[in-house]
């Protein structure tokens, strides 16, 4: 297994063995880890001394399902802070099968230049000139890297937005059918791989030098147990049939769906774009329902969204999606929200951060909420450059800066996600105390928080909040660091220690539950100390003001977690 | 009495009449609460994520009334 090292600024690339310090180490533990060590807390994001450490999980490249998580680390230009942005796809697997750890892009490429990476079927890599991609959106681009070097590779790539430098860039790269539609959305790092003068990286598929296991059988029987959870598991055919989307109706039913810019917390005309919705207009076209977009999946939770005549517009219209560019905008066409969701894959842009950028955008009053047209015009000024276009491409916060105007709900400067922190307390937590900045996955506390059934905490109430974002948090890191599919985590109803004998028969070192809590916990800490570094005080673990000032309808509520309580987040 | 029900995600399947977008009627004794409703249509307790009557969430003791609109929800994961 191994390090590629990419230094852009002498256009050379160069192999190592994995340091002593990484093994045993893949993914966010992986990149957390490095960038801590590596990158100068201070240094600027968009410079030189920042790395772009690009990893697959430590599990990727393995038999087991739903393990092509790929993690992309750097200092975030959009938080100032570290960053991993997680994605899925084929190009964990592919990288991993090539017996590849890391890549690290350090430096920067001479001003103007532009470069792709090719990692050929040897998991050599070679830096070879872009220079005729420059400026290319990524569908177009896909389709000319695979005529120029062939069907059998993951491309992962930026658009526009990404070589201009914004801050709510993304990192696209393609799915299983070879569309560029799978997003490392969140921080901008498509500005980083823009600064370096890195347009694409290009990684054979169908390798054979994977890691070898230190115990197959062990790792091959925990894995079909794993495997077998997962299926068995209430939720998969629900996420298989209606995505991510199956999450509209019972969000905005809670009140927590963030309705223009987050004004109200249901959105009358949800039922136009649930997940119900969306799924009988994809089968009544001729789209596609219960598709796989990522390697080794047994989920199927993308889609293929096709217009009324059955041409294709987008896969895979998410949740966070129909979210921010639908209820977030006061939107409930989704024939326009599926074509935002190209736009911003095309041009390569996190839809999170896009869709928050419009509505507050609409919440200053530059246009309607509700109006789509006005919404697509947005994001394609984004593309032509246009002053304009900048300012929605750096994402919410430059948008209120433009406008002067208060309400934009960023964290770390990170937009927030689909569940309002007035309606979902524990949520509140995440957002406010994760490194990452507004992010949702990072400790996903939802179900725990629905009381009703099931649930055992109160949503409205902080009791309780604190402990569940933290042991969430914890968890996610070490989830993130095997590669594993937030999705897929139903596997680990088979029990934690089923999924640490997988990690033991990999290393040919024992690893116990005790030790999945100390990687997760050690994966935060080294993020939190980064930040520190960087200037970050517990100032940065607050929510903006409007989360505690203006009561959400229809339950009213506000943020009630203290100060306090959220200091005692990271209380290790 | 008679009530609306919409049952979402992938639990309207067994149940030929349901329509997925508009759900069905469902014929229940006269004081039956949010309970009763789901033993009657035989869901399972682990696939129930919440119940919303009139579009407030409700617990299972809840008591319906004639023409009541309830939608239930599975276990939600995910991001």
């Amino acid at each position: 297994m191994k390090f590629l090292k990419i230094d852009m600024a002498s256009a050379t690339v160069s192999s190592t063995e994995v340091p002593q310090d990484y093994v045993g180490l893949g993914g966010r533990g992986l990149t957390s880890l490095m960038i801590n060590s590596e990158v100068p807390a201070k240094c600027d994001p968009l410079g030189p001394e920042n790395k772009l450490i690009i990893a697959p999980g430590y599990l990727s490249g393995t038999a087991l399902v739903n393990s092509s998580r790929l993690s992309i680390g750097a200092k975030s230009p959009l938080t100032g802070g570290i960053k991993e942005s997680n994605v899925g796809g084929t190009v964990a697997a592919d990288l991993a099968h090539l017996g590849i750890t890391a890549i690290i892009v350090e430096g920067q490429a001479s001003a103007g230049t532009c470069f792709l990476l090719k990692i050929d079927a040897n998991g050599n890599g070679e830096l070879l000139d872009g220079a005729a991609y420059k400026g290319m959106r990524t569908y177009e681009l896909v389709k000319k890297l695979k005529e120029a070097h062939g069907e059998k590779n993951s491309i992962t790539c930026i658009g526009p937005a990404g070589e201009f430098l914004l801050t709510a860039a993304s990192i696209q790269t393609t799915d299983a059918d070879g569309r560029p539609c799978r997003a490392a959305g969140r921080g901008g790092l498509g500005a980083v791989m823009g600064s370096k003068g890195l347009k694409a990286v290009i990684v054979a598929k169908g390798g054979k030098a994977a890691a070898p296991l230190s115990d197959a059988d062990t790792f091959k029987e925990s894995a079909k147990i794993y495997a077998k959870a997962v299926r068995d598991d209430a939720g998969t055919p629900a996420l298989s049939e209606l995505g991510s989307a199956v999450l509209v109706a019972p969000i905005n039913a809670v009140g927590a769906f963030p309705t223009r810019n987050a004004r109200q917390g249901q959105f009358e005309d949800v039922e136009k774009i649930t997940g119900e919705t969306m799924a009988e207009i994809i089968k009544k076209r001729g789209g596609k329902n219960e598709h796989m977009g990522c390697a080794q999946c047994v989920i199927r939770c993308s889609n293929e969204y096709v217009d009324a005549d059955g041409n294709y517009v987008t896969s895979s219209l998410e949740y966070e999606t129909i979210w921010s560019m639908g209820g977030m905008l006061g939107n409930s066409d989704l024939d326009s929200i599926a074509r935002l969701d190209f736009l911003c894959d095309d041009i390569g842009l996190d839809t999170i951060s896009t869709g928050v950028a419009i509505a507050v955008a609409m919440d200053a009053g530059y246009k309607a909420f509700g109006d789509a047209r006005a919404a697509i015009e947005m994001v394609e000024e984004v593309a032509k450059g246009t002053e304009f276009g900048k300012i929605i491409g750096n994402g919410p916060g430059a948008v209120g800066a433009h406008f002067n105007h208060e309400r934009v709900p960023v964290i770390k400067n990170q937009s927030m996600a689909a569940y309002d922190p007035r309606a979902i307390q524990g949520m509140a937590v995440t957002y406010a105390t994760t490194p990452m900045g507004g992010d949702h996955t990072a400790g996903w506390v939802v179900a725990e928080n629905l009381e009703e059934f099931g649930g055992t905490l109160d949503r409205f109430s902080a009791e309780g909040q604190v402990e569940a974002s933290r042991k969430s948090q914890i968890h996610m890191a070490a989830v993130d660091t095997i590669g594993m599919c937030d999705f897929a985590q139903s596997g680990f109803g088979a029990g934690l220690s089923n999924v640490c004998k997988m990690i033991a028969a990999k290393s040919g070192k024992p690893f116990s539950e005790e030790d999945w809590t100390a990687l997760g916990t050690r994966i935060l800490k080294a993020e939190r100390q980064f930040n520190r570094n960087a200037g970050f005080t517990n100032k940065d673990d607050r929510l903006p003001r409007m989360f505690y000032e203006e009561p959400l309808p229809p339950h009213n509520k506000v943020v009630v977690i203290s100060d306090e309580e959220m200091d005692k987040t990271f209380d290790f | 009495m008679k009530v609306k029900v919409r049952l979402y995600g992938t639990l309207g399947k067994k149940f030929p009449d349901h329509d997925p977008l508009n759900g069905f009627e469902v014929e229940i004794p006269q004081d039956a609460t949010v309970g009763d409703l789901l033993e009657r249509l035989d869901i399972a307790k682990s696939k129930i994520g919440i119940v919303s009557v009139q579009g407030r969430l409700a617990k299972a003791g809840k008591t319906l009334k004639q023409g009541d609109f309830i939608r239930i929800f599975r276990p939600i994961f995910g991001g």
